[in-house]
């Protein structure tokens, strides 16, 4: 498989076989962070496939990334989230991230169902206890593995400015899961 | 990171929610890929057809650049030379009605229009300044100008030299034999008497002029 840059110098030119790859690469982990976005499944399904018909044409238009493809995704998917989010309020439960966190497995232990409520509470205080920008900034950081700088140039706003929301959000999730946290 | 560390049991658990799985459904991610797929061919045969145009167009441009250029300089010559043959060919077709044009302008009398300065009443009510009618000067002839061919009248040594008498101009013979001192002899005017006035006070120095005139 070809590496990052030489990729997507290949999906600049419209190759095939690179614009192929990329959507195995990056299709199934824009779909969970649309998913923890929209909670919706056909919805994030469909955000999908609108990310990557802009990408295609971008690059048919001789635009498009030229450096960092993953960003680029993630953030035309922000952007299509934050447009849907505005069109329709849509207030689905995130607990479809939930269900299919213990789908397939055994008859769960004491443990395991304690890390469940646990868990459901984090999803619930993420979904009802913080602001739009605090849950975006949570997610790229610490479910999507993104550094401040990208989740800056994603959301469109300064490294300073995600460190704060960053921070603010951490804590409130902490004081609402307070009890279950000591717990732990 | 720069979080507190009581925060670091919430980045745990976070860590933990994104190990979950929340993978694409198959049903959903296979028709999405041979849609995606689908889109992608399209995409690139469009591509490559404009690319192809592109690819003729610059070949196009490359071979007939030379001849485009011969051929665009004979044409703006034949071009030239037809607009000055016309332009000729017009020209002496109406030539008499071009030098008509032109003797209508070079003999045409040039009019100045003036406009009369707006008459502007600023004292209605000064008195009018009556000028009277000029004095007559009767010019004097600097010069009697004598026709040509008239001959010339001479008094005294004329009439003695001239043998024909008939072709001489009779001169004005002279008042009372005097010749040119007329002193005394002009008469005397008759005075006008005003009605109802005898003149007292101004004849008295009339008076005395005259009888000094006369004396």
């Amino acid at each position: 498989m070809k590496d990052g840059v030489a990729l997507l110098k290949a999906a600049q030119k419209l190759d095939e076989e690179a614009l192929t790859a990329i959507f195995d690469q990056f299709a199934p982990a824009i779909y969970k962070y649309t998913l923890r976005l929209c909670h919706d499944s056909i919805v994030a399904d469909n955000i999908v496939g609108d990310v990557f018909a802009q990408l295609l044409e971008q690059f048919a238009a001789g635009k498009g990334p030229r450096t960092n493809l993953r960003s680029y995704l993630y953030q035309t998917a922000y952007h299509l989230v934050v447009d849907r989010s505005r069109a329709n309020q849509h207030t689905a439960p995130l607990e479809v991230a939930v269900g299919t966190y213990e789908k397939g497995q055994p008859a769960p232990t004491q443990s395991q169902i304690e890390e469940r409520v646990i868990m459901e509470a984090l999803i619930s205080a993420m979904n009802s206890e913080l602001t739009d920008d605090q849950r975006h900034v949570i997610i790229l950081r610490f479910l999507e593995d993104f550094s401040l700088k990208e989740t800056a140039e994603i959301i469109g706003k300064e490294v300073n400015n995600i460190k704060v929301i960053q921070n603010r959000g951490i804590a409130k999730l902490r004081k609402v899961l307070g009890l279950q946290l000591e717990e732990i | 990171m720069e979080l507190d560390p009581k925060d670091y049991n919430v980045v745990k658990l976070l860590t933990k929610l994104k190990n979950s799985n929340g993978a694409y459904p198959p049903e959903m991610l296979t028709p999405r890929r041979q849609n995606y797929l689908r889109r992608v061919t399209e995409i690139g045969l469009g591509f490559g057809i404009a690319e192809g145009l592109r690819a003729t167009v610059r070949s196009g441009d490359k071979a007939g650049a030379s001849s485009s250029i011969t051929a665009s300089g004979l044409i703006e010559a034949a071009l030239v030379v037809a607009i000055v043959a016309e332009a000729g060919a017009t020209a002496y077709i109406y030539r008499d009605r071009i030098a008509e044009i032109i003797q209508s302008y070079t003999l045409q009398p040039q009019v100045v229009e003036v406009t009369s300065a707006p008459e502007i009443d600023l004292s209605p009510n000064l008195p009018v300044l009556v000028i009277e009618e000029p004095i007559d000067v009767s010019p004097t002839p600097s010069a009697v100008e004598t026709p040509s061919g008239t001959p010339i009248a001479l008094t005294g040594a004329v009439n003695n030299n001239q043998t024909d008498q008939d072709d001489q101009a009779v001169s004005t013979p002279d008042p009372n034999g005097n010749n040119g001192n007329q002193y005394g002899l002009t008469p005397k005017p008759i005075r006008t008497i005003e009605p109802g006035g005898d003149g007292n006070n101004n004849n008295n120095n009339n008076n005395n002029k005259n009888n000094g005139r006369d004396r």
